[in-house]
């Protein structure tokens, strides 16, 4: 009995390498893996693949799930991976039931939520801010005992979170959704968020504070925040584009929610940089007076607005501005604006 | 000194010391729950060790009678490959069948020390080597096709960086 090749065997390989495998490096474990499909499986069942962690990787989030699934991962690091997400909604009925802990660090939102709405024995969460792309800025504020308390379904109730905020995150639907659940909330902040649907505001009947900083500012806006009845803080400090109709828009948007709002609101500040504020607030005050009623107006008159100043250069340069709005013929509604003076 | 008598699968009849076959916790733990220390007859049959395995590991559990019984955690092994003594490396110098013979006899019987120095032996075969070593090594048959290997050689990389 030579026994060259025995490990071949599904019998000698999986009793064998079981009982070897405790006393290999992990680097050659991994090796091991890769020496033939008997052999990875045996490593999967010995736990090798128990703890992964993928780095600046850009993948399918299907590909990530179908991994984790199949070596039934318990411990996941993600940095700075990318995930494409294309076509079809992500397919709820998986489940990563062996997932216990999560580390993700300067991801996008979309997979934070994904994973944890598909873990139902989750332990811990940990997500590290960072300062240039997309984030859950805030998740450990998030108390996860009630992640464990949660049972498979999905999607889950965050009820002890009470502040929270996402920063540079483009605000997919799973992303609303988890801000939704979170049924609590008090303090919202949303710092250069995207493509977000104010309307789901209108769940958070406990809002007190909410800032929204460089984000898009969306028609509903106005009729969200009016249904959020215990608001008493608004911060909105639009973000500036190229784009003077984009920016004139949020602004009469702006200016209808503090219409709106104004009588209830303790404060309410609209955020402009100091350029903004000093030499082309009047002029766009008076263009868009011309674009909305009149009695918005007066009716502004009586609210605190506070003209804040933020960072400037997410701002549109004001010389350009001016170059496009010479461009647009834009002279006769600074007519109208000194005619309008003339009128007070 | 009492003796017991052992069988190995193919029928052959080993008469040893029963502080010898103590060395196994399998078999300790039998003649103390049988109360069979003093009975002279009775034969233990093992039904998954064959006689030549079974000589080995008598060969090795009488080399090693006098060694401090292991009483360490199982959960914390060392893993050390580097101190494994002269005799146990002459002992071991046999074929792959019957070193992995020796490994899943010793489990069976529970022989911590045989097993430790047989497993540590298979490890130092492994370790260091690239797949295609350590598939010279045992003989085996690569059935990954390139892209499946490169795939799990990717994910690899994501279970080292810890």
């Amino acid at each position: 009995m030579s026994g060259f090749g025995l490990l071949n065997e599904p019998f000698y390989a999986q009793n064998v390498l079981r009982l070897v495998f405790p006393y290999l490096k992990k680097r050659d474990k991994l090796k091991c893996a890769r020496v033939c499909r008997l052999w990875h499986m045996i490593a999967i069942h010995n736990g090798l693949y128990a703890s992964m962690s993928f780095c600046n990787r850009n993948m399918k989030y299907e590909y990530l799930i179908q991994r984790l699934e199949y070596y039934g991962t318990e411990h996941l690091t993600l940095k700075q991976c990318y995930f494409v997400v294309k076509g079809k909604a992500p397919n709820c009925s998986i489940s990563l039931p062996r997932l216990k802990t999560l580390h993700i660090e300067k991801c996008c939102g979309f997979i934070i939520h994904f994973l944890i709405s598909i873990s139902p024995n989750l332990e811990e969460l940990k997500t590290l801010p960072f300062n240039s792309s997309v984030s859950l800025r805030n998740a450990a504020n998030m108390n996860y005992s009630c992640l464990r308390k949660a049972s498979s379904q999905v999607p889950y109730t965050f009820e002890s979170i009470e502040s929270f905020s996402i920063k540079f995150c483009i605000l997919t639907k799973q992303y609303t959704q988890l801000m939704e659940s979170c049924v609590n909330l008090s303090k919202l902040d949303l710092v250069c968020c995207l493509k977000w649907n104010p309307i789901k505001l209108s769940n958070l009947n406990r809002l007190v504070t909410l800032n929204l900083i460089h984000c898009d500012i969306h028609e509903n806006l106005e009729q969200a925040l009016s249904q959020c009845s215990n608001l008493k803080y608004l911060t909105i400090a639009p973000h500036g584009k190229f784009d003077v109709f984009a920016e004139l828009r949020s602004n009469s948007i702006i200016l209808k929610c503090a219409h709106r709002l104004g009588h209830r609101l303790k404060k309410f500040t609209w955020g402009f940089t100091a350029e903004y504020r000093e030499r082309i607030c009047r002029l766009y005050a008076t263009i868009l007076r011309r674009r909305i009623p009149k009695k918005w107006i007066r009716n502004i008159r009586g609210i605190p607005i506070v003209l804040s100043e933020f960072q400037p250069g997410f701002f549109i340069k004001i010389e350009l501005l001016e170059k496009y709005l010479k461009q647009q013929n834009w002279s006769a509604s600074v007519k109208i604006c000194k005619q309008f003076k003339i009128e007070k | 000194m009492p003796q017991i008598k052992l069988q190995s699968s193919d029928g052959e009849v080993f008469p040893i010391d029963v502080e010898i076959a103590k060395m196994s916790t399998t078999l300790k733990t039998m003649l103390e729950d049988l109360g069979m220390e003093d009975d002279d007859d009775e034969i233990v049959p093992l039904p998954n060790v064959n006689a030549a395995i079974l000589r080995k590991v008598l060969e090795w559990c009488t080399a090693h009678r006098h060694d401090p019984p292991i009483v360490d955690d199982p959960n914390i092994l060392d893993t050390r490959t580097n101190n494994i003594t002269c005799w146990d490396a002459e002992f071991l110098k046999v074929d792959q069948g019957t070193l992995f013979e020796l490994i899943l006899a010793a489990n069976y019987l529970d022989i911590r020390g045989l097993l430790d120095v047989a497993c540590k032996s298979v490890a130092t075969l492994i370790s260091g080597k690239t797949p295609e070593d350590i598939r010279k090594t045992f003989n085996i048959k690569n059935d990954f096709t390139p892209e499946e290997e490169e795939e799990i050689r990717k994910e690899n990389e994501c279970c080292a960086e810890k």
